[in-house]
């Protein structure tokens, strides 16, 4: 009560009273308010004057508008948002110690509280609901950094504003170049060692006198049968057009259009500074989910499927880069995989006549079986059939022994632990899976939870589905009649802690292989995927995709809208940051992996992380209460 | 500063009370300071009655500005004890019923809180004329001594910068009306005071706009005002 306040005065406790119509303030103690109320000043700003700039530096007060409109614009002066009575501003940029991204004006005459970035931080600590409150803001902490990547991509999203951004942004590297005098034996030796199309011939200064491409080869080197001891200079296109780097890419267009050529060197104060190719200028437009799904369709040789594979992962960097969600480029990753997929099965099977009159369905698990794959994704696949003989069962091994290793050439390595459709422990008639996820269910041990949460993703890829439909609604019966195996499997599920330490930092790998590491995989993503596996399987949802199975699963388990939400989201952050660490390895050259050090994102990312894994827990919390753990 | 009266007879004050006063001779400020980087003092009063000459004086409520801001916790709120209370009628107005009269602190150790708090600073008040009189006349009786710090008046200021809302605006809520100021619960001597640091918070701004860039200034601007009113 207020009256048990001593040293409230009137306005103290005015103050308070006027702060409680508003969230967090409603929801704080009295303590904490008079705390707070204490230690705020108030300012005022006649309209159109600036409250706050856009800096490097962390701000020195949070705002909390006493009355007044405030609006928050971009640098480049678009508003984007509009705050009214009560509310703060801004949080993300306290929170992430960073400075603030939006400029903040007065949109009518307005009050404010002021309260000093020092309090701010010891309010977080003293209060939990406001901290609550602040840290929950999830959502817009991800439009934030969403913003942030898709700068940092240095790409936009409509070819209009793609078309004015200069050339120099899709320079890749330094461009090749030589001497006139080098002999055309060096020259393409240097081509072929860069693989790029063309070489420019530069003088000592770097100012180009000619190009030469490999079209240009054909004809004036080999077919006119020129030595390749002639100096290039002999063969080279004299005086080819350049651009300025800083011109837009629109006259690139325009050029290679009028001119008929695919190749332009840029230059910067007279000297060679890149080389745009046609191909880097339509690589996106080139690149398209439904471009990339109807080549797959098409083909007919196996081995040009691995250069499908490949486009598959720039298709990523350019949806990365228009600032696509996780869900949605998980799920697109997971569809062209699987039209890969189909595809190569089908191949194999058209070619194989012992296969003919045989029911069986090919399997996916795992990632994969719940469409939520990253760049970094072994093969987990598996075989159901209706009936075999012992010679048709051996020609579905063979079968599926030749699409492994074709998956393999397209880049899903094979899988460690043998769980493969090639393996004659996971290519079984639906009786025998019948058993086998019996035997898991009823006994329980370590390595059947672990067999559990693998095949219990199962989805079917191609053949026949409806095996594996009917494998799914026995599997739901199955495991809802079994409380015990549910609770065993909640119990496995929350040995993994997600790794927030006592005082809400992360606790990092001390393992030689990743030192200073969080594992986005384990750490991060398995966590929700294990205890919605659970939810989905209480419940009896058909659903395999970790999102879809927490929609699925909320109204019965009574979970609120915005737990869900914040799940979800906290969810595809994770899924996130894997994606985009894992395409950072692929362009540097390493292979993939979900090892992160935190200390490389932003303040902002690592702060979002920090409340996605305490998120982790939330789910995890929510696991052990169903389950009394 | 602050200047003693030797004449008149001052109630004793013990030997902490009289280093208080002392120490008060000390303050000082400087009107040349920039408008944005003065501090300021809100203040208003509480009194049995209208008679600024000889009713007594109840509570004082006070606010700081500084740089521009009005901080929460260096806010003052003190009730003055009463040898009686005062009559039925002006407890309607102020609300202030005879035992809480009774509860504040002895008058002249209510009014060195209030000279500490002020730390000199210029005084702002809403009709300053009023409380002026009545904080002056207590002061003297009480401590012997006479306020040496300026006062500038909300309600001689708000009309020279906004001539056009004057002849609408008489009374404080006029003017908090006219700017759209929000406030709290009124009528009690903080609360009023708080008010009016709002409306100063706003006349500031628009001073500096207009040009005014010292207390000295404002003060000119007023000065010149009041004569040419007269003459």
């Amino acid at each position: 009560m207020i009256a048990s306040l001593p040293l409230a005065n009137s306005l103290h406790r005015a103050t308070i009273e006027a702060l409680r119509r508003q969230a967090p303030f409603s929801a704080m103690t009295e303590d904490a308010l008079l705390w707070l109320v204490q230690r705020l000043s108030v300012a005022y700003f006649a309209r159109d004057a600036v409250l706050l700039e856009p800096a490097d530096t962390p701000p020195d007060a949070l705002f909390i508008i006493k009355q007044g409109t405030v609006a928050g614009a971009t640098a480049e002066g678009h508003t984007v948002l509009q705050l009214a009575t009560g509310e703060t501003f801004p949080l993300g940029a306290l929170l992430a110690g960073r400075g603030a991204a939006n400029r903040y004006v007065a949109a009518t005459d307005t009050f404010c509280y002021l309260l000093a970035a020092a309090d701010f931080h010891a309010l977080l600590a003293k209060s939990t609901e406001f901290n609550d409150f602040c840290t929950r803001r999830i959502a817009s902490l991800l439009e934030d950094s969403q913003r942030a990547v898709q700068s940092e991509y240095a790409l936009a999203l409509d070819d209009e504003s793609r078309f004015a951004r200069p050339l120099a942004s899709l320079i890749r590297r330094t461009p090749l170049s030589v001497l006139p005098d080098t002999p055309l034996a060096d020259a393409l030796a240097a081509m072929e060692a860069a693989r790029v199309g063309s070489v420019v011939v530069t003088d000592e200064a770097g100012q180009p006198l000619g190009i030469l491409t490999l079209k240009d080869v054909l004809a004036r080197v080999t077919l006119a049968g020129v030595p390749l001891a002639t100096p290039i200079a002999q063969v080279m296109t004299p005086d080819p057009a350049t651009l300025s780097a800083d011109a837009p890419m629109a006259d690139a267009l325009v050029l290679m259009a009028r001119q008929g050529i695919h190749h332009i060197p840029l230059v910067r104060e007279g000297r060679l500074a890149g080389v745009v190719s046609e191909k880097d200028v339509f690589a996106l437009r080139r690149l398209s989910v439904e471009g990339i799904t109807s080549t797959i369709a098409r083909s007919e040789d196996p081995g040009r499927l691995p250069a499908l594979a490949h486009d598959i992962g720039d298709l990523v960097h350019s949806l990365l880069a228009q600032g696509m969600d996780a869900e949605n480029l998980t799920t697109i990753i997971s569809s062209l995989n699987d039209r890969l997929t189909e595809r190569i099965i089908a191949l194999e099977c058209e070619a194989d006549d012992a296969l003919i009159g045989l029911r069986w369905c090919w399997l996916a698990l795992g990632s994969e079986g719940r469409m939520e794959q990253t760049l970094a994704t072994d093969q987990d696949n598996a075989l159901i059939f209706a009936a075999a003989d012992d010679s048709q069962r051996d020609a579905l091994l063979a079968f599926a022994l030749r699409v492994n290793h074709q998956l393999g050439a397209c880049g899903f390595p094979l899988c460690k632990g043998g769980i493969m459709a090639s393996n004659p422990q996971w290519c079984l008639s639906a009786a025998d899976w019948q058993q086998q996820f019996t035997q898991w269910i009823d006994h329980g041990s370590p390595e059947a939870l672990l067999n559990a949460s693998i095949f219990f993703d199962f989805r079917p890829l191609a053949g026949d589905a409806a095996l594996a439909l009917d494998l799914r609604a026995w599997l739901n019966r199955a495991a809802q009649k079994n409380p015990r195996f549910l609770h065993q499997m909640a119990g496995n599920a929350l040995r993994n802690r997600p790794p927030l330490g006592v005082v809400r930092d992360f606790v990092l790998s001390d393992s030689d292989a990743h030192p200073h590491t969080l594992d986005l995989k384990l750490n991060g993503a398995t966590p929700f995927v294990d205890a919605v596996r659970i939810f989905a399987l209480a419940t009896g949802s058909p659903q395999t995709n970790t999102a879809k199975r927490l929609r699925a699963a909320a109204h019965a388990l009574h979970i609120p809208d915005t737990e869900l939400a914040d799940w979800n989201r906290a969810f595809h952050f994770l899924q996130l940051l894997r994606l985009r660490h894992q395409h950072g390895q692929q362009r540097a050259g390493i292979a993939p992996d979900n090892y992160l050090d935190p200390d490389t994102l932003n303040p902002l990312d690592r702060r979002i992380l920090k409340e996605a894994l305490r998120q982790a827990r939330k789910v995890q919390a929510r696991l052990a209460m169903d389950y009394g753990l | 500063m602050i200047w003693p009266f030797a004449k008149r007879t001052l109630p004793a004050l013990d030997a902490a009370s009289s280093a208080r006063r002392t120490a008060l001779a000390r303050q000082k400020v400087d009107l040349r300071q920039p408008l944005a980087d003065m501090r300021w003092c809100v203040v208003d009063v509480e009194t049995g009655g209208l008679d600024a000459q000889r009713d007594p004086l109840l509570a004082i409520g006070a606010v700081a500005i500084e740089h521009q801001r009005i901080a929460l916790d260096a806010s003052l709120e003190v009730g003055l004890t009463q040898a009686q209370s005062t009559a039925a009628a002006n407890i309607l107005i102020h609300g202030i019923s005879g035992s809480e009269q009774r509860a504040g602190q002895a008058p002249h150790e209510a009014l060195l809180s209030w000279l500490e708090f002020t730390r000199g600073a210029p005084l702002v008040a809403f009709h300053a004329a009023f409380d002026q009189t009545v904080l002056e006349r207590a002061v003297r009786e009480q401590l012997g001594l006479s306020i040496a710090a300026p006062w500038f008046d909300a309600a001689v200021v708000a009309p020279l910068l906004f001539p056009d809302a004057a002849p609408h605006c008489r009374h404080l809520d006029d003017w908090l009306a006219h700017f759209g100021i929000a406030v709290y619960a009124r009528h009690g001597a903080l609360a009023d005071a708080y008010a009016t640091a709002e409306l100063w918070l706003v006349l500031l701004q628009s001073a500096q706009r207009e040009n005014l860039t010292t207390a000295q200034q404002l003060r000119g601007l007023l000065r010149a005002r009041r004569w040419l009113s007269v003459h």
